[in-house]
């Protein structure tokens, strides 16, 4: 049986004979396969852990990424984004933790990130790859 | 985009980005947090519309080009068609639709406006804490 897909060449390179180096693409390269991907908030309050959840329906656990803020009493740099999960070695309930199951991706901040009200963002991004 | 918002505060807690959405995603997602409930939260789908452009088409026909019966294909003149040149929001809002989209204003800082029925009319920047 014949061997189909697609691909695509660097500029410069003849795409029916470039190397797997040469190509910007291929269907047989295992890429992340974005499903859907977006923004979120979340209001902290300092003495209670907030989760977001993103309610995806895949029936399975898919790959995922997310981005958040971090509160600059724990290094965070205001605008800036960092891959999570974050963990402190202070201590204490602080972290940020994604997970996800066949449903749901959550990500989940400890009750004390924040001293008292911040309205903390994050970006996500689920894929059709399994993770389980 | 699709734009999930506290009914209460009208605040916006989260976006899927993009503007192709499949039935799954339109019907199945959606998205909540602690401090909002998933019953206090409204799903906001923007609309898109197609912007046509005319422009110029050659008409092309088969045709036997020599004596050695070789088929292909000439010009034979130029025809005016009409094709989708780009989709926009079709809202009265649809510049901050797309400064969103860009990323050159972020969701996150704004709340959204509603009339009497609930229904998204516009966005309002939220006070920086």
């Amino acid at each position: 049986m014949g061997d189909y897909g697609a691909k695509v060449s660097q500029p410069g390179y003849d795409v029916l004979t470039a190397t797997d180096k040469q190509l910007v693409f291929s269907s047989k390269f295992n890429t992340f396969r974005v499903f859907m991907n977006g923004t979120g908030s979340v209001n902290l309050n300092g003495s209670t852990p907030q989760t977001f959840e993103v309610t995806h329906g895949l029936g399975y656990v898919p790959a995922f990424m997310v981005l958040s803020e971090i509160h600059t009493d724990f290094g965070g740099s205001a605008g800036n984004m960092y891959t999570v999960p974050f963990m402190s070695p202070i201590g204490g309930d602080v972290g940020i933790i994604p997970y996800a199951d066949a449903t749901k991706l959550y990500v989940r901040y400890g009750a004390n990130h924040s001293p008292g009200a911040f309205s903390i963002n994050l970006r996500y991004f689920i894929y059709y790859n399994k993770a389980k | 985009m699709i734009i999930f918002f506290d009914k209460l505060s009208k605040r916006i807690i989260g976006t899927i980005e993009g503007r192709l959405h499949n039935d799954h995603v339109l019907n199945n997602v959606s998205m909540s947090s602690s401090d909002v409930p998933a019953e206090q939260v409204d799903k906001y789908v923007v609309p898109y519309e197609p912007i046509t452009e005319i422009i110029e088409e050659p008409i092309q026909e088969l045709r036997v080009l020599d004596a050695t019966g070789k088929i292909g294909t000439v010009v034979t003149g130029k025809k005016q068609v009409e094709r989708v040149k780009e989709y926009e929001p079709k809202v009265p809002f649809k510049e901050k639709i797309k400064e969103f989209e860009t990323g050159k204003e972020h969701t996150t800082d704004y709340d959204v406006v509603t009339d009497d029925d609930g229904k998204v009319i516009g966005f309002k920047k939220r006070q920086s804490q």
